[in-house]
């Protein structure tokens, strides 16, 4: 019987070669976005506490801006169980474009136990040369290569390097660069005025905050990882909120585009499952075809979806860590694959598997009476007809939702994207308002006197890191979306094909069948337009909430908005277009002839 | 038959239909001449692929000959572009096919309306025109169902309603009783029968005697041409060589 099934749905998926193409593209594109949500909200999951496991971080940090503070005695406390010895501090200053930058130079010899910078690209630094830390070097364009200008000599970038610390540059200013002490004494030469660090980790970590009330002392400052880990969440959290909206948008609109295409594709199919129930088939028998049939090229479509998903994840996953301060997500793995592969084919598998019931409970004459539309009336057509729109409008306005759920379903699949754009905009425009704001002061740093704060300010640097994440995210919901469009679009005429034939025969002409189709296939898109700018606007303003900084959250302008909505409906016409006027140029003949 | 007979309202001459099917062509029709008088019945008749829904096609510009021509009320069309045919069926052409006649998204009514809003009546008249004719083939009451919850016969009742809202010059029906039962196929042969008796010209494609007899004259047609003609007079059977046609089909 697995023999004859798996036969019967080879024919079929060769008969029907397009839809078996069209499933492939959508489950593919389904399941890139799920490997890129995957690898974008592993980085936004707990990416703080990942990189303070992954650099083995410090439990308490000393600063000391005070050359006679004796830091030393501390690690001589019996919670103590390792440090990083004490560390000369120094502060400089380089010449970029133009511009002077702060520079914070922790001396850092030899390979530390705790609290080590991890090497993401480059080397350690040798002799007059530093190793930067990630944020820094990238907001700044920074390269390992590169030669920072300083007062006193020149310093070569070695390496780049992940730390876990509060807030990443520019909102914790100067930047941060780790060199060995023979470096730092060659670019600040006056010793007295340098000051020190020394990371603790602790037997008992919970006791962090006890540690350090009980190891105050006069000279230096103490910050337990509690203290520094609420400023990380902090600084990260809109950042964090907005990869996370955007992870589950993604998902959404991957299960929306699995559910329109896969489900309609057996809706579509009523007579051929008529035909084989009446050739003898079960219920069962038949919802076990239908799978097989959907399956085979679900397993191609989720490969090909994994493989372009992986190659497309580092794009968003090594910007989004190093906007969230994250060490590197680890490439996907095998047990992650299979998640996909797995929650792709259950997604397949259930929604093939409903319809699939319940056209296999249905009669043998009514499936081979085929699907009807099962609404009556259309308050839309209505409406057309009385403002006096002309007949293959009115044609079109009553098509559009005469199949309510694959309607709904469509619509959903081009709201998701509608309001990820929104939540773009807003984003945009809430950066806008943030940036009005003044710029960070920097802390007062032991020796040197800086000329000022870094020329760039702590929103714009956020909103530059983001940007490229967050437009990034956009395309890849929008090729998902244009995929389901094209697939749905593709189907729908294939739907219609009698329909539009027997139009022709009573007389509309190709462009009027054409008109009918597009203003069937616009109404839905207007619909989803609609319903996604509202949305959009919900999702950030509660995401924005959650950030706790809802003074920074502006609209988008009512322009941006209005030019959406339209643009959504264009999107939609230029794919249908084409694909319309071939359908309508085809010949009532073959058109009343297609099964 | 005493119904006197006006000049050709349809003719063809040479008309011929080749198909390429997997590189191979098919000839579908090899040259036929045909004139249909205004308001004739004529019914044509002969087995699967014989060539006569294709004869039917071209006459309706469902689709384009390979060679021929073809002249409806004297003017010729069969180079007319498709927008030009679709405005022509509109006014002058009605059509009923054997399956899928009706828009499955548009009730009954809207159905019916559909041709005469096309040609730009005035939604009072074509709902008028509607209710005239749906109340004389016994679907008044339907009027507001989809076809899906239509019976056989109710939905070619309605599909010869909306085939005749604009009173077109010739009514074109291709097997309209072949997925009926006998009692509705009688029922429309009988409605088809009284549009000719006031004057409707009707060409109907059909593989039974008993609707071929209701017609003015039987056309016979084999591998693509016309091999016979036979007038009937009213009640006659179709000729002995349709008979032997229908045998030789069976």
């Amino acid at each position: 019987m697995s023999l004859l099934y798996a036969n019967l749905a080879a024919a079929g998926l060769r008969r029907r070669r397009l839809e078996t193409v069209l499933t492939i593209l959508v489950v593919a594109a389904a399941a890139a976005a799920l490997t890129v949500a995957l690898g974008v909200g592993r980085v936004a999951d707990r990416p703080w506490e990942r990189t303070f496991e992954a650099t083995n971080g410090a439990h308490v940090t000393a600063m000391s801006i005070d050359v006679g503070a004796d830091l030393s005695r501390l690690e001589s406390r019996p919670e103590v169980v390792d440090s990083t010895g004490v560390r000369p501090v120094a502060i400089s200053s380089f010449r970029l474009e133009g511009h002077t930058y702060g520079l914070r130079l922790i001396g850092s010899d030899g390979d530390p136990r705790v609290a080590r910078p991890l090497l993401r690209k480059g080397a350690r630094a040798g002799s007059g040369e530093v190793v930067l830390e990630r944020s820094f070097a990238e907001l700044l364009g920074l390269r390992v290569g590169d030669r920072l200008r300083t007062p006193n000599r020149p310093l070569r970038v070695s390496g780049i390097a992940v730390v876990s610390i509060g807030e990443g540059y520019p909102a914790s200013q100067p930047g941060l660069a780790f060199a060995p002490v023979a470096s730092i004494a060659s670019v600040a030469p006056d010793r007295s005025r340098w000051g020190s660090l020394l990371g603790l980790r602790l037997a008992d970590p919970k006791a962090s905050r006890e540690f350090v009330v009980s190891a105050r002392g006069p000279g230096y400052q103490l910050e337990d990882w509690q203290a520094t880990r609420a400023r990380a969440i902090d600084a990260s959290r809109t950042a964090q909120v907005i990869l996370s909206i955007f992870a589950a948008l993604l998902l959404l609109a991957g299960g929306a585009v699995l559910a329109t295409l896969v489900g309609g594709r057996v809706l579509a199919r009523v007579r051929q499952i008529g035909l084989l129930k009446a050739a003898g088939m079960t219920p069962g028998q038949v919802t076990r075809l239908v799978l097989v049939e959907q399956l085979g090229p679900a397993v191609v479509g989720c490969v090909l979806g994994i493989v372009g998903g992986m190659a497309a994840t580092p794009l968003f996953v090594s910007g989004s860590a190093s906007l969230l301060g994250a060490s590197e997500t680890p490439p996907l793995e095998a047990l992650d694959a299979a998640l996909i592969v797995g929650v792709v084919l259950a997604s397949v598998a259930a929604f093939t598997y409903g319809p699939g019931r319940q056209i296999g409970r249905r009669t043998v004459g009514s499936l081979l009476a085929g699907t009807a539309p099962r609404r009556a009336r259309s308050r839309l057509a209505g409406w057309a007809e009385r403002s006096g729109a002309s007949l293959p409008l009115v044609l079109g306005a009553r098509d559009a939702f005469a199949r309510p759920a694959r309607a709904v379903l469509t619509a959903l699949s081009l709201a998701l994207t509608v309001a990820a754009l929104v939540c773009t905009l807003a984003m945009e425009a809430s950066l806008d308002v943030a940036s009005t704001g003044p710029p960070p002061t920097p802390p007062v740093g032991a020796g040197i006197a800086l000329p000022g704060p870094d020329p760039v300010d702590d929103d714009a640097g956020e909103g530059a890191r983001l940007r490229p994440i967050v437009y990034g995210l956009d395309a890849v919901l929008l090729l998902v979306t244009l995929a389901n469009l094209l697939a749905t679009i593709l189907l729908s005429l294939r739907e219609r094909v009698r329909n539009l034939g027997l139009l022709k025969a009573v007389g509309l002409t190709p462009n009027q069948v054409t008109a009918t189709f597009l203003t069937s296939q616009a109404a839905v898109a207007a619909a989803a337009a609609l319903a996604g700018l509202p949305l959009g606007l919900v999702l950030f303003r509660g995401a924005i909430e959650l950030t706790g900084s809802a003074d920074e959250f502006a609209y988008p302008s009512l322009l941006s908005l209005g030019v959406l909505a339209p643009a959504a409906v264009v999107v939609v016409l230029a794919i249908a277009a084409p694909l319309a006027r071939r359908a309508a140029a085809q010949s009532v003949t073959d058109a009343l002839r297609y099964e | 038959m005493s119904t006197v007979l006006s000049a050709s309202v349809l003719s063809t001459r040479g008309l011929a239909k080749t198909y390429a099917s997997d590189g191979v062509e098919v000839l579908a029709l090899r040259g036929v001449d045909l004139d249909v008088s205004a308001g004739e019945f004529v019914a044509v008749m002969g087995p699967s692929g014989s060539g006569k829904s294709t004869l039917l096609h071209l006459l309706g510009g469902l689709d384009r000959p390979t060679a021929g021509t073809i002249e409806l009320d004297g003017r010729p069309v069969e180079k007319l572009s498709e927008r030009d045919w679709a405005i022509l069926r509109r006014s002058r052409i009605g059509f009923v096919f054997q399956f899928f006649n009706l828009v499955d998204n548009l009730t009954v009514a809207e159905n019916v309306e559909l041709p005469a809003r096309l040609i730009g009546t005035s939604a009072r008249d074509a709902r008028t025109r509607r209710e005239a004719l749906l109340s004389r083939l016994g679907v008044s009451a339907r009027a507001n169902a989809l076809p899906s919850q239509l019976s056989g016969g109710q939905h070619q009742r309605v599909a010869l309603a909306r085939a005749l809202v604009n009173r077109p010059c010739v009514l074109l029906a291709d097997e309209p009783t072949g997925n009926l039962d006998s009692g509705s196929a009688a029922e429309v042969v009988s409605l088809m029968r009284q549009l000719r008796d006031e004057g409707q010209t009707v060409v109907l494609v059909t593989h039974d005697a008993r609707v071929a007899s209701a017609a003015d004259r039987v056309i016979s047609m084999r591998d693509g041409l016309v091999v016979d003609e036979t007038a009937l007079v009213d009640g006659e059977h179709p000729s002995a060589v349709v008979s032997q046609l229908l045998q030789l089909e069976a």
